[in-house]
């Protein structure tokens, strides 16, 4: 998924300056704060694809080290960068969750395994709020050039997790007065 | 778990009201340590005020025993319990609590001048703590003349002046926006890393809560959940 | 819509029933003194109303003596032949102490012409008839109930010789009648009347009706140019103007009583109403955005204040008729039967309980009305906001106000200064109210610049003072002094007013005892006094000279000097009280006070006779002075006298002249005494020599003999009972303007719970917060008490200075140290006292509970 945007993403790193292939794995993560994590091999077969649509050329590097392979962005690939970042906006997000399958699979059978799962979900999702959290604080305290960024980032991933939270919630109450109990 | 500064054993706090009684706080145990900063959450209603309340010896507990810094609340009089508030315990409350007739030097000030500490010392104090909160330019200003944002930031710093080890916040960002909320929060964190400072704090706020690195929920009155939060993400 | 009112300020009433409570007892308290004040001043003047047209009955004029001592006969005849005349009734008068087996009463006896005087008045007789004897009379039944006699039953008479019995030949009721309202009484014929009071040949009194078609004024002025000046020609109901005088100091002082315990009452309302304005500022802002008008949101608070004002009006109605009621009997008994005057019975009228209900609601509104405008001059988005407590600062009083209060102090300074009397005029009674108004207006300008004046006060002394002594919890203290500094002043001088009040009637008091003590030690020398009356009745029987001749000869007694004392009327028209010595003898053994003169020069001169010592109240109705002439009215014509000096008036009788006996004998041929001073033997005890008198002339003559030590008990007896009424007075002024410190503390904790649990949140311990709280109504005290006492002190003068001019006593001033060290007590103590109940409760508030929001 989001294969559009991994390819941009990277073209738009290489219309900043020309770059190794393992080089783009950090860059990409920059980008996002560490929201998306891309495996190498996505990478290289994305950088193909666009060698192959002549949107990046790939010249070798002076110099020594295993892999002297450079990559940088060609007119088309340049052109194709702006067509992208000025599109109308993109489509809602599409609300898939591996929770709804078990959720919606335990809930009309087992009422209590129902709310285990969801407490333990909700530790998890605190769990991942204060490491945001975290991660956000240091971004602050170190003053670097690229906070602004990163704490939008940080953010958008913080109000989604609060939104699961909310809704953690919400499931519970709404079983809990179905179960006629409290706790 | 480092020095341990607060413990609760089965503590049962209970409000009557004519016959009818109310468990606001129903069979607590719980240590805190030295430097810990805890987020309480928890639905309107579920004890987390109350718990506070018990903890910092604002209200004393119908059963069970409080232990504030290896002091036994019950058996302490009200000047005593005031003295431990005065010099041990900072509060910050939802509503800034500010007094309106004092500047923001003097209100941060207060506890330090109710501590018979010489004027000119304890606002020597006053005025670097406001500097740690970066209200420097409003020393003189009076409550009125603040936003909300500021005035809580007075209200930790006078917190603060007595130097307690031990901070309680009540819900203090609840009255304020996002943006003015996060500066608070992040004043109170840096309080914790940098001074080593214990912090309780009640929200009902999961983002603000996330700031703590252990997370107690509770549900009508009772312990739901004790998390530590200050590991990695799962 | 206004039941809408209705409903809304029912519902709040209910619901803060403390605070209601508190302002409607403050209302009540209020009202209960003005209209108890109002009721006796009512009854006072209708008793005296009473006392004049009691012996008139029909009459439409009445010829009177001007010399004290009746007139001559033939006045009867001249008057009953004079055109317009259609009856001339003669009549003889004297209180008179009554004695019917072992019982003996008080009573008023007139010598009457039983078939003359019923044309005047009607005679409504149970049994027998109207006396036409000498040796018979007819009695009143109260009387007859007194003395338990019967008709046809014995009574004796005291006259001035001796018992003399009398038949009762007739049983008369006299219940409502106006003779009937003064007592009891009884009529006896004119001739048995003029021998028993040693007026034969002479009349007291002579009643005239009116002939159909003529005037009664022009009858009036054609009679008083054919008589002589021995006698007056007057209206019945004609108030003399020292009596006037007398009742108006007393109505003035009462007046202010109720009208200080008013202010006091009208600032708790003030107090409660801006308290509940302002805790209900959101509600009534949320009423404000849901579309209700400014005036719509007056209209509500005013709804309010005014049920409570109409409730603490009614209240207030039956408090002061109990205590009006209350106090009539007092006044009668200590202070008002020397003058005999007795206080009519206490009735409310229609006119009483409608100033007591605009009094009441009156106050209520207008002490609500500033708090009400306030609440909509704030935005409703600012009151809705959940803000802390009032502000400090907000709304400071600006210097226009100062202004005003100065221009009213000064104002009103300067105009009392002009209309101060300068010894050449008595204060006129519209002065004396006049001033009253000054009193009141100087009053308001103390409270309009006293919130800007604390606010100073408070930033140059009390922080400072306070900070140094208590710390941050004195700072506090005074702070909160000035969050309310209208409040707050209302406060202070509710406490002002009440403590220069007892300042200053201290202070005249003590001035008075002084004066009057020292006029006592030099003046009373005598070791005993002889009179022959009830004491305690009042009516007195003048002794003959041959009785007093053979008082000289008892064992034991050194000298005796026949006094007569009797009312006059002098040049200016009014009454003067005129006294009479024999000076050879009275410089043996005692010294007039004198204020100017030189005494023994002037006693000298009094033996010369043709010579007067005056009191400075006559130097200033006649305007004389030293060494200069006027005129005494006599039986035998004016007489010309000289003033030799003047001297200390203790007697608030309107001013009093002493003679010498041989000019009084001399013009007004007449012996009696009314009574003797005797001085005992060295070796003789004045206690001795009474009990011999008694035993020769205790039953027969009914002697009243006050030794030396008596007398002045007696005296201060009724001192004491005037100022003791005074006291009671300012102790319930005093316990108002407690009551007004303990409920504007009550309110400012109420409206700071919050501040004081965050100050014990903070670490405060209960007992400072406690200081905090007293801190603040020390500092009330100390400026109520300041002002006050200062004030007290300037009233005290003006009263103790002018009260020469207004009734006639001279008051020597001095400085009452235990009345200001009480006032200054009351002040310091009273104030952090009232103080404590609320700062008890704000000390052991639950801070949890003292933070929470609602
Ligand atoms: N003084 C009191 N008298 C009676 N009941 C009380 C009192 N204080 C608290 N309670 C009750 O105790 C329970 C817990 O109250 P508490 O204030 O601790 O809740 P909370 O978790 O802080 O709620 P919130 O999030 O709304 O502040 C509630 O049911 C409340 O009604
Ligand atoms: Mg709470």
């Amino acid at each position: 998924m989001g294969g559009l945007a991994v390819k941009h993403g990277i073209l738009g790193i290489l219309a900043g300056r020309p770059c190794h292939g393992y080089e783009l794995k950090t860059e990409f993560d920059n980008l996002t704060a560490g929201l998306w994590e891309l495996n190498v091999g996505q990478i290289y077969s994305t950088l193909e694809r666009m060698v192959k649509d002549g949107l990046v050329e790939s010249y070798a590097d002076e110099g020594p080290g295993e892999d002297r392979k450079m990559y940088r962005v060609t007119q088309d690939g340049l052109k194709d960068l702006e067509t992208w970042l000025s599109r109308p906006p993109l489509k809602a997000r599409p609300l898939r969750d591996e929770l709804y399958v078990r959720l919606g699979l335990l809930v009309e059978k087992d009422l209590a395994a129902t709310l285990d799962l969801l407490d333990s979900q909700r530790r998890v999702y605190h769990l991942q709020m204060a490491e945001l959290t975290r991660q956000k604080i240091g971004v602050v305290r170190a003053h670097g050039p690229d906070r602004v960024r990163r704490e939008m980032m940080l953010d958008s991933a913080l109000f989604h997790v609060e939104a699961d939270l909310k809704w953690i919630e919400n499931c519970e109450a709404r079983l809990r007065a179905l179960g006629g109990k409290e706790e | 778990m480092t020095e341990e500064i607060i413990r609760l054993e089965r503590v049962v706090k209970e409000f009557r009201r004519g016959d009818t009684a109310v468990r606001a706080v129903d069979g607590v145990s719980l240590t805190i340590g030295r430097g810990e900063f805890v987020s309480i959450m928890g639905k309107s209603g579920s004890g987390k005020s109350t718990l506070l309340h018990l903890m910092s010896g604002l209200q004393q507990a119908t059963q069970g025993s409080v232990r504030l810094l290896g002091r036994e609340l019950s058996q302490l009089k009200d000047d005593d319990l005031t003295l431990l508030r005065r010099t041990h315990v900072g509060f910050i409350f939802q509503f800034f609590n500010l007094l309106p007739t004092l500047t923001a030097l003097e209100n941060v000030a207060l506890p330090l001048l109710l501590a018979k500490v010489r004027t000119s010392v304890a606002e020597a104090k006053a005025l670097e703590l406001l500097k740690t909160v970066g209200l420097t330019s409003r020393a003189a200003h009076k409550p009125d003349e603040l936003s909300g944002g500021q005035m809580q930031r007075v209200a930790i710093a006078r917190a603060l002046a007595g130097d307690p080890p031990l901070l309680f916040a009540d819900e203090p960002t609840g009255n304020l926006d996002s943006a003015s909320g996060e500066e608070i929060l992040l004043l109170l964190k840096q309080m914790q890393i940098d001074r080593g400072q214990t912090i309780v704090m009640v929200t009902h706020d999961a983002k603000a809560a996330a700031y703590g690195d252990r997370l107690i929920t509770m549900r009508d009155g009772r312990v739901l959940d004790d998390q530590l939060t200050g590991g990695m993400v799962g | 819509m206004t039941s809408l009112y209705a409903r809304l300020a029912r519902r709040y009433l209910a619901g803060k029933k403390g605070r209601s409570l508190m302002t409607l007892l403050g209302i009540a308290l209020g009202v209960t003194m003005v209209v108890a004040v109002l009721l006796i001043n009512n009854a006072i003047l209708a008793s005296y109303e009473n006392l004049l047209s009691a012996a008139a009955g029909r009459a439409d004029l009445q010829v009177s003596a001007t010399t004290g001592f009746g007139f001559r006969e033939e006045v009867l005849k001249a008057v009953a032949a004079s055109p317009g005349v259609a009856a001339a009734v003669p009549v003889v008068r004297s209180g008179s102490p009554v004695v019917a087996g072992d019982r003996q009463a008080g009573a008023t006896f007139y010598g009457i012409d039983a078939e003359q005087d019923q044309k005047v008045r009607d005679y409504r007789l149970t049994s027998g008839r109207l006396p036409t004897a000498v040796g018979e009379t007819a009695i009143s039944t109260e009387l007859a109930g007194n003395l338990a006699v019967e008709n046809g039953g014995k009574l004796s008479l005291l006259t001035t010789k001796g018992l003399k019995e009398f038949t009762v030949v007739g049983i008369f009721d006299a219940a409502g009648t106006v003779r009937g309202a003064l007592g009891p009484f009884g009529v006896i014929t004119l001739p048995a009347a003029q021998v028993a009071y040693g007026k034969e040949g002479r009349l007291d009194l002579i009643d005239v009706t009116v002939a159909d078609g003529h005037a009664v004024e022009a009858v009036r002025d054609l009679l008083a140019g054919a008589l002589d000046d021995q006698v007056r020609v007057g209206t019945p109901v004609e108030r003399s103007k020292d009596m006037q005088r007398l009742l108006d100091s007393v109505i003035f002082l009462l007046t202010m009583a109720g009208a200080i315990s008013l202010f006091a009452g009208a600032f708790i309302i003030y107090t409660n109403v801006s308290m509940s304005v302002a805790e209900r500022q959101r509600d009534l802002s949320i009423l404000r955005a849901l579309g209700m008008k400014r005036g719509e949101v007056i209209g509500l608070v005013l709804t309010e204040a005014g049920l409570l004002g109409l409730l603490g009006a009614l209240l207030g109605l039956v408090w002061g008729y109990g205590m009006a009621t209350f106090m009539a009997g007092q006044m009668t008994d200590q202070f008002l039967t020397s003058y005999g005057v007795q206080t009519a019975a206490v009735t409310i009228t229609l006119p009483t309980v409608a100033v007591a209900l605009a009094v009441g609601v009156g106050a209520a509104l207008f002490a609500a009305f500033g708090p009400a405008r306030e609440t909509v001059t704030v935005s409703p988005v600012d009151a809705m906001r959940p803000g802390d407590g009032p502000a400090a600062g907000a709304k400071r009083p600006g210097w226009g106000r100062v202004a005003a209060g100065l221009g009213l102090l000064l104002g009103s300074a300067v105009v009392l200064w002009l209309t101060w009397p300068d010894g050449s005029a008595m204060v006129s009674p519209l002065l004396l109210r006049a001033w009253g108004l000054l009193l009141v207006l100087m009053l308001l300008g103390v409270v309009v610049m006293l919130p800007a004046l604390l606010t100073g006060l408070t930033r140059v002394i009390f922080r400072p003072f306070l900070t140094a002594i208590f710390g941050i919890t004195g700072r506090l203290a005074a702070d909160n002094l000035v969050r309310m500094p209208r409040r707050t002043a209302a406060t202070i001088c509710s406490l002002m007013v009440s403590l220069s009040f007892m300042v200053a009637m201290g202070g005249v008091e003590a001035s008075q005892m002084s004066t009057f003590d020292a006029w006592y030690e030099k003046t009373i020398a005598w070791d005993m006094n002889v009179s022959s009356s009830f004491s305690g009745i009042g009516a007195q029987v003048e002794m003959d000279a041959a009785f007093v001749r053979e008082l000289a000869q008892v064992e034991g007694v050194r000298l005796v000097s026949p006094q007569k004392m009797m009312r006059v009327i002098i040049g200016d028209g009014d009454q003067a009280f005129l006294q009479v010595f024999d000076f050879e003898l009275l410089r043996q053994y005692s010294e007039t006070m004198l204020e100017e003169g030189d005494w023994e020069t002037a006693a000298d001169l009094m033996e010369q006779g043709g010579h007067t010592i005056i009191s400075p109240a006559i130097a200033a109705r006649l305007k004389v002075g030293l060494g200069d002439s006027f005129t005494l009215p006599s039986p035998d014509g004016p007489v010309s006298v000289k003033v030799a000096a003047i001297m200390s008036d203790v007697t608030p009788y309107g001013g009093t002249i002493s003679i010498d006996q041989q000019d009084y004998v001399k013009n007004w041929h007449d012996e009696t005494a009314t009574n003797v001073a005797v001085l005992v033997t060295p070796g003789a005890t004045p206690e001795a020599v009474k009990e011999r008198l008694m035993d020769r002339w205790g039953e027969s003559m009914h002697l009243n003999i006050r030794l030396n030590r008596e007398f002045w008990q007696e005296l201060r007896a009724a001192y004491e009972g005037f100022y003791g009424l005074m006291d009671g007075l300012v102790w319930v002024a005093i316990l108002v303007s407690g009551l007004a410190i303990a409920n504007t503390l009550l309110a400012s904790i109420l409206e700071r719970k919050r501040e004081f649990g965050l100050l014990r949140a903070v670490g405060s311990r209960p007992s400072e917060v406690l200081r905090v709280v007293v801190g603040e109504s020390l500092s009330i005290g100390i400026i109520g008490g300041l002002i006050g006492v200062a004030a007290g002190l300037g009233l005290q003068w003006c009263i103790g200075s002018s009260s020469q001019y207004i009734n006639g006593a001279t008051v020597r001033l001095v400085l009452d140290v235990t009345t200001i060290a009480t006032a200054v007590g009351v002040a310091l103590v009273l104030a952090p006292l009232a103080g404590l109940l609320p700062a008890r409760w704000a000390a052991r508030l639950d801070v949890v509970e003292a933070l929470r929001y609602e």
